[in-house]
């Protein structure tokens, strides 16, 4: 509920906005000056324990020790992958952090230039560089499917509440999915399905500061057969893997209707938004084919990046403002 | 300075009919380019100017990386059509002095340390020209920064003043800026009211570079609204 409150009074800040003058401490993407707190990023403003946060509405993935990301081979070496994951930063993936015993200069026989990895961002020291590991649950070598690419500061969105929205896509779209930190996400299954998919994480990205997203996507997702029509015209762009803006719009056109009905009936039962969700989640992992450890490192993944999560916030939170000292 | 050119007419007006203290007209749109991490489009009067944001990545040559913080790369370069007789296109003598003051602007508001061995690459393009092209191009520039999400301590907002006639006057059009005494091209930071740039050619006595710098830093806080305004508006509209 107090989240709720928070989300309905939400503010767009331009950065260098005011946002607090004493009693509350500086959070995520702000800035203090004598005892006054500015915002360092454009996003939402709000207010979490005590602490001003920005939720940002841009930026760059910046990795974090224990993140997932799908990470793509950017090169090999004798001892070493070099591992593209979507920030300014590549990482290297050293041949004693795979889950495989790999001789001197092996290394390109279990992975080449351009295979895809979920992986843990393993270590980032103070110059940010970046190491990642596959020793862990649930990293692998992704084969098949496909990826697509959001704006990684949409990704808590994408997993939602407690990893409710993406149980509900994999639910609804019987595909498998694994969602990196870094703003990259890995969608297998029927092709049909991935384009259901994919529109549906399209849809959260273009539509991600509403209220009632998990409901809306859900009644997006069980569309009767007119969306399906859509779907089909709009597939030669899907494959082309980039994040084409116009996908969205397209779809608008094509079905007016549905899209009237999703916007206008979220914003009345908003509250069934908390209440629904872990059901759902706890539902999903004995039905579906999914691997557990795929579940599992979805939902992990999910209470960490989930923002509006208090407990993981303030742990987070705590490292934050001394960090912020070093930056004045 | 060739005084055979009327600047202020009889009625007190400039030539444009604008009062001595008044802006050209502004427009400014957020997040016009798709492939770039963050942009911004300008008009300021008849000066038309785009400026993206790349970044922050990954920078190459190595050698150039600065392992403690990121650096700010500039680029401002004016269209070969942006002028009445053609631009020589690249960059010459004057565009790579104005990139180098605007990236040393935008550089003393962006968090570089949070970004160590990055890069956050700065294009400024114009397209049409109309005097005070790198106060428009600053202008545009932090807009785009912000844009990108690149983290920073507030936006910049600059703005000219400048003398015509022994009068001293806000934003010169290129008349004005021609055939004027003086120009005072400036950029603030609208939250403290630190200047990030500043410039000036010509003579101006103390008392009227105070009277010019004032109306410059007043305007800024106009501009300032507009860039708040032009970010603002990008996500009402979704």
């Amino acid at each position: 509920m107090e989240n709720e409150k928070n989300v309905s009074t939400r503010v767009l800040v331009t950065p260098g906005e005011l946002l607090s003058e004493g009693g509350l401490k500086a959070g995520k993407n702000t800035y203090w000056q004598g005892n006054k707190i500015y915002a360092s990023q454009m996003g939402f403003k709000s207010i979490t324990a005590n602490y001003v946060n920005v939720t940002p509405l841009s930026g760059r993935y910046i990795p974090r020790p224990n993140d997932l990301v799908v990470g793509v081979i950017m090169s090999v070496n004798p001892t070493t992958w070099l591992v593209d994951i979507n920030s300014p930063y590549p990482a290297p993936l050293h041949v004693t952090e795979v889950p495989w015993r790999v001789d001197f200069g092996e290394t390109s026989r279990f992975l080449n230039t351009g295979d895809t990895i979920l992986a843990k961002v393993f270590i980032v020291d103070e110059i940010k560089r970046v190491q990642v590991t596959m020793k862990d649950h649930g990293s692998r070598r992704l084969t098949g499917g496909q990826i697509i690419e959001i704006s990684p500061t949409k990704v808590p969105r994408v997993i939602g509440k407690g990893g409710s929205m993406i149980s509900m896509i994999k639910q609804k779209t019987m595909c498998r999915l694994f969602v990196g930190q870094n703003g990259r996400i890995w969608i297998d299954g029927d092709p049909e399905n991935i384009r259901l998919a994919v529109n549906a994480v399209r849809f959260i990205e273009r539509e991600s500061h509403r209220f009632g997203l998990t409901e809306a996507v859900e009644k997006y997702l069980t569309k009767p057969p007119s969306l399906k029509e859509g779907d089909n015209q709009i597939a030669p762009e899907i494959k082309s893997l980039s994040g084409d803006v116009n996908e969205g719009k397209q779809l608008r056109e094509i079905a007016p209707e549905e899209e009237a009905t999703t916007m206008d009936e979220p914003e009345q039962d908003t509250k069934g938004e908390e209440k629904a969700p872990p059901d759902d989640a706890e539902g999903d992992a004995s039905q579906e084919e999914v691997p557990l450890t795929t579940e599992k490192s979805g939902e992990e993944e999910a209470e960490k990046s989930d923002e509006e999560d208090l407990e993981e916030q303030e742990k987070t939170i705590v490292e934050e403002p001394y960090e912020r000292i070093g930056d004045q | 300075m060739n005084k055979e050119v009327k600047l202020l007419r009889e009625d007190g007006l400039r030539l444009d009919g604008r009062r001595y203290d008044e802006l050209r007209p502004i427009k400014i749109e957020a997040g016009v380019l798709n492939r770039a991490d963050g942009s911004a489009y300008l008009e300021w009067g008849s000066n038309k100017v785009l400026a993206a944001i790349y970044g922050p990545r990954e920078l190459h040559p190595r050698h150039m990386q600065n392992s403690m913080k990121a650096i700010v790369r500039c680029k401002y370069s004016m269209a070969s059509f942006s002028v009445p007789d053609r631009k020589r296109p690249g960059p010459d003598r004057r565009s790579t002095e104005i990139s180098k003051v605007i990236g040393e602007a935008l550089e003393s508001v962006i968090f570089t340390e949070q970004f160590p061995r990055t890069v956050v690459d700065v294009f400024i393009e114009v397209f049409q020209a109309d005097a005070g092209t790198r106060v428009a191009g600053l202008t545009a520039a932090s807009v785009a920064l912000a844009d990108a999400g690149v983290p920073m301590k507030a936006l910049i907002t600059a703005c000219a003043a400048g003398k015509v006639e022994d009068t001293v006057v806000l934003d010169l059009g290129k008349l004005e800026d021609n055939a004027g005494q003086a120009d005072l091209p400036m950029a603030i930071i609208p939250t403290t009211g630190e200047i990030v740039l500043m410039q000036m050619d010509g003579h101006l006595t103390p008392a009227e570079f105070r009277k010019a710098r004032d109306m410059a830093v007043n305007a800024c806080y106009q501009i300032y609204e507009m860039q708040k305004d032009a970010l603002k508006r990008r996500y009402a509209a979704e």
